[in-house]
């Protein structure tokens, strides 16, 4: 691309450079792709804005750096009743929130700041419900208004989740940026300033930056907490370099303006896999994109004709052409980074013969005729349906199927898709909580049918039971059996074919140490180092 | 002059009419939504995404939008944007200094740079300096903008490692904004020097990129401004009457050339916005410019709307100043106006 034949010829004027800049005081700086929205992880619902906040915030429980395994966080510990309907939170003690230039806490983190962050976005009557005129999308969209009932403060360090009916997911969900701890205190005294809407403005967290200041579209600077809970940060103090342009972002990061880039551009990425003063980081995404049978219209009621398709799409050639090869082949609904994923299930091959066998054995030797209709919008999980759609039109005439292709604006394809007037359709997913449930049951469970998310409206009884017993069981271990199984149920009745878990990279100079990649596409940066 | 400035004002109110209708049109028409860019994938959800709809007004009839845009528009309120959630002239307040600042270097760069050069090359008619001006101009003003930006951070910044790549200043200096143009605020923040030569050193590429199509445009056209009048019958007057060929030149001559250099200078300042918008994404500039791309990404339609209105009004505004400075420029104007 435009810069490549410069980059491979300047290349060495380049390094240079890039050793020559040394930091003083440790100062990090991350060349993130955009501008936040807010301050207010409530209320974000883009990774450039919750990237921005993460650095901030606390939850009550965390995952594990670069895995979906729930760790403390702002909850030293928790238990779960028995009937799954009470979450009860013990809380980390001696948790300070941070000093800034509006506010000086007097007191440490309790159960207060976590019943005004649950309220504020659960109570319509809160008197911060409105403040800056906020709607609360994530948590609205997980339906937690209504799976919570109420929350309890049954000590200063001890707070209860009152369910109204079991959820298993819903440690998970607490993982999520909405569920970050703001400062009850900084709330009570902006409401007496009559400056409540500073709230959101001048961030105030227990995470292990403090934020100093946001000079738009610029820069966001912070400064290393040196009293963060989890240890104080190696580096001083943390930039966020804003650069639209990946190619601008590349060119800082050989220069040593940037240390981290944020969203490398596809068409750098061979590059830098040869610089050697950069060092790229890549993960499988959780995210996956699909081609969903309608399983309620013919032929697609029949599971032959569900597997030939699986034999006859050559998915491999997608991942090259399509996702220019930054994607993997998908064989589960969930992907690899999910717990429970199950590794054994075996994939259906590329294979036309086999696909021309199974739609014999079909009664449809002479091959039919269908719609598929291409998703409109580029996504991580699938950056160009109409072309993908192209491809398998072309693999699909070589065992008979004539493919028409079919197309909507965005909302009018979900809607469409909702109430199931597709033959076969693609979309994808990206995981909300790093729980399988998100996938398994959100999109594939017989009740994900009538709310319309279950596109294949596929219904299977054995699957079904599997994945409600799950949701009802606390145990991982035996939860991850369940859905072992139910992934091979999936696999065999082929509902859909899923084609593709994207992959995410980073790219840092050479001195860059401590970075986890995060399979959420999110930045943390309280373990990096500079040497 | 009053009857003039008047009449001009006039003009300006279906100027204005015409610019709310093509920028609350145009970006409509566009595919996308904002609020399932809002939502992203959970957009899926009908009813999540009617709520938020109808809490940002776009539930209502297509006119009916527009008739609350334009009645808030003339009580001073731009609306609030999609995505920040705050007020469109707060944010438009808070990015508009640095498009200043680089439009006003740019500008300063084009006019210091192009009048001089236009003269040289008018005077010199028919010299080698006269064919390679007039070569360079028409590069200069073809080359577009997003790859004259990054030749630029080639050769510049990777190659040479004179300049930074992008930004305003260097990450080291921690400048509170005050008056928002950053070379005055490096001083008002007590770091001195060494903030303020970061500052300059990294608007000198974007002030270049934007730069050069007014040069080359104030430079071509002083030039051909300067030959007509140095065929005047005045000229040869005041050059018999002995007369300097720098006093014939710099009073008679250029004097009289300046009506249509202020004209064009005057426009250059449509085309520098216009300019900013790549300038900006490139440089990675914090002005409206990028302000604007980012929000038509997002769909954000109050920013733009607003947005693009405050654009005109500021480059209308430019140039009825520019109209007025013919006054000065031409004594002979002022009888007209």
């Amino acid at each position: 691309m435009r810069f490549d034949k410069f980059s491979v010829l300047f290349f060495a004027g380049a390094m240079t450079f890039t050793v020559a800049t040394a930091h003083a005081a440790k100062t990090f700086v991350y060349c993130s792709e955009g501008s936040p929205n807010t301050f207010n992880p409530e209320f974000a619902t883009d990774s450039t804005s919750l990237n921005a906040t993460n650095a901030i915030f606390n939850k009550l429980v965390e995952f594990k750096k670069g895995t979906t395994t729930i760790v403390p966080g702002l909850a030293e510990s928790w238990q779960i009743s028995k009937d799954g309907l009470t979450y009860t939170f013990k809380l980390r003690k001696n948790v300070k929130f941070h000093t800034t230039a509006n506010f000086t806490p007097t007191r440490t983190f309790n159960s207060d700041d976590v019943l005004f962050s649950i309220n504020r976005q659960r109570i319509a009557a809160h008197p911060f419900h409105n403040v800056g005129k906020a709607t609360y999308e994530s948590f609205d969209s997980m339906g937690l208004g209504k799976l919570i009932k109420d929350v309890v403060k049954v000590d200063d360090y001890t707070v209860k989740f009152v369910l109204s009916e079991p959820s298993a997911p819903f440690l998970a969900d607490l993982t999520m940026e909405f569920a970050c701890v703001l400062s009850a205190e900084y709330a009570d005294q902006l409401t007496k300033k009559s400056t409540q809407d500073k709230i959101d403005i001048e961030p105030v967290g227990t995470g292990a930056f403090i934020f100093v200041r946001y000079d738009k579209d610029q820069m966001i600077r912070y400064k290393a907490n040196a009293e963060y809970w989890d240890g104080k940060p190696k580096i001083d103090n943390l930039v966020f370099s804003i650069t639209t342009d990946p190619s601008v972002r590349y060119q800082k990061l050989k220069l040593g303006e940037c240390n981290m880039v944020a969203e490398p551009s596809p068409s750098d990425i061979d590059s830098m896999k040869k610089n050697t003063a950069v060092s790229l980081m890549e993960l499988a995404g959780l995210n996956v994109g699909y081609l969903a049978f309608n399983v309620e219209k013919k032929p697609f009621d029949n599971v032959q004709v569900r597997q030939a398709i699986n034999h006859a799409l050559n998915r491999k050639s997608y991942i090259d052409a399509i996702y220019m090869g930054h994607a993997k082949i998908a064989k589960n609904p969930i992907p690899p980074g999910i717990w429970s994923y199950n590794d054994k299930v075996v994939d259906y091959d590329y294979s036309p013969e086999k696909a021309k066998a199974l739609l014999a054995k079909a009664g449809l030797k002479d091959g039919f005729s269908m719609e598929l209709w291409t998703l409109p919008v580029s996504r991580a999980y699938n950056p160009n349906g109409k072309k993908m759609g192209e491809m398998m039109q072309a693999d699909l005439a070589k065992v008979g199927i004539k493919a028409k292709l079919v197309t909507y604006d965005w909302p009018t394809y979900i809607e469409k898709t909702r109430v199931g007037e597709h033959q076969t359709m693609m979309m994808g997913w990206m995981s909300d909580n790093g729980d399988p449930d998100n996938f398994l049951n959100d999109l594939l469970s017989c009740g994900a049918v009538a709310a319309g998310a279950n596109r294949a409206r596929w219904c299977s009884k054995p699957f079904d039971a599997l994945i409600e017993k799950a949701t009802r069981t606390a145990n991982k271990k035996e939860r991850t059996k369940l859905y072992d199984q139910a992934q091979v149920i999936f696999k065999g009745e082929a509902p859909w074919v899923t084609l593709a878990n994207a992959v995410f990279y980073r790219a840092m100079s050479k001195n860059v140490t401590g970075y986890v990649m995060d399979p959420f596409n999110r930045d943390y940066f309280d373990k990096v180092d500079l040497n | 002059m009053i009857r003039y400035l008047l009449r001009r004002l006039s003009v300006l109110v279906p100027t204005m009419i015409g610019v709310t209708i093509v920028s609350f049109s145009l970006i409509r028409m566009v595919p996308g939504d904002p609020v399932l860019l809002l939502l992203g994938e959970r957009g899926a959800q009908p009813e999540v995404y009617r709520t938020v709809q109808s809490s940002l007004g776009l539930d209502q009839p297509i006119l009916q939008q527009y008739w609350v845009f334009v009645r808030d528009a003339l009580h001073g309120n731009l609306g609030e944007s999609i995505q920040s959630r705050r007020p469109v002239w707060q944010e438009f307040k808070d990015r508009f200094p640095a498009t200043v600042e680089l439009g006003m270097a740019a500008m300063l760069m084009a006019i210091f740079l192009g009048i001089p050069i236009g003269i040289i090359a008018a005077v010199k008619r028919n010299s080698v300096f006269d064919y390679s001006f007039i070569t360079l101009s028409l590069v200069g003003y073809s080359m577009p903008i997003f790859w004259w930006g990054l030749i630029l951070i080639l050769f510049f910044s990777v190659l040479l490692g004179w300049t930074p790549v992008a930004g305003r200043i260097g990450v080291e200096f921690d400048i509170v904004p005050r008056t928002g143009l950053l070379l005055i605020d490096t001083f008002l923040s007590g770091e001195g020097w060494p903030a303020f030569k970061s500052a300059v050193s990294h608007i000198i590429l974007p002030a270049i990129a934007l730069g050069t199509i007014p040069l080359a445009v104030i430079s071509r056209m002083t030039r051909s401004s300067l030959l007509e009048v140095l065929g005047e019958d005045y000229i040869r007057t005041a050059q018999a009457k002995g007369l300097t060929r720098a006093r014939v030149i710099g009073v008679h001559a250029l004097r009289n050339a300046m009506v249509p250099i202020l004209t064009v200078i005057g426009l250059m300042f449509g085309t520098i916005v216009t300019g900013a918008i790549l300038t900006e994404t490139i440089f990675s500039w914090p002005g409206i410019g990028k302000w604007i791309v980012n929000s038509v990404t997002s769909r954000d339609y109050p920013v733009i709307q607003g947005g693009i209105l405050l654009i005109a009004v500021a480059v209308v505004s430019i140039n009825l100043l520019v109209d007025l400075l013919y006054a000065v420029a031409n004594p002979r104007l002022r009888d007209l106006m």
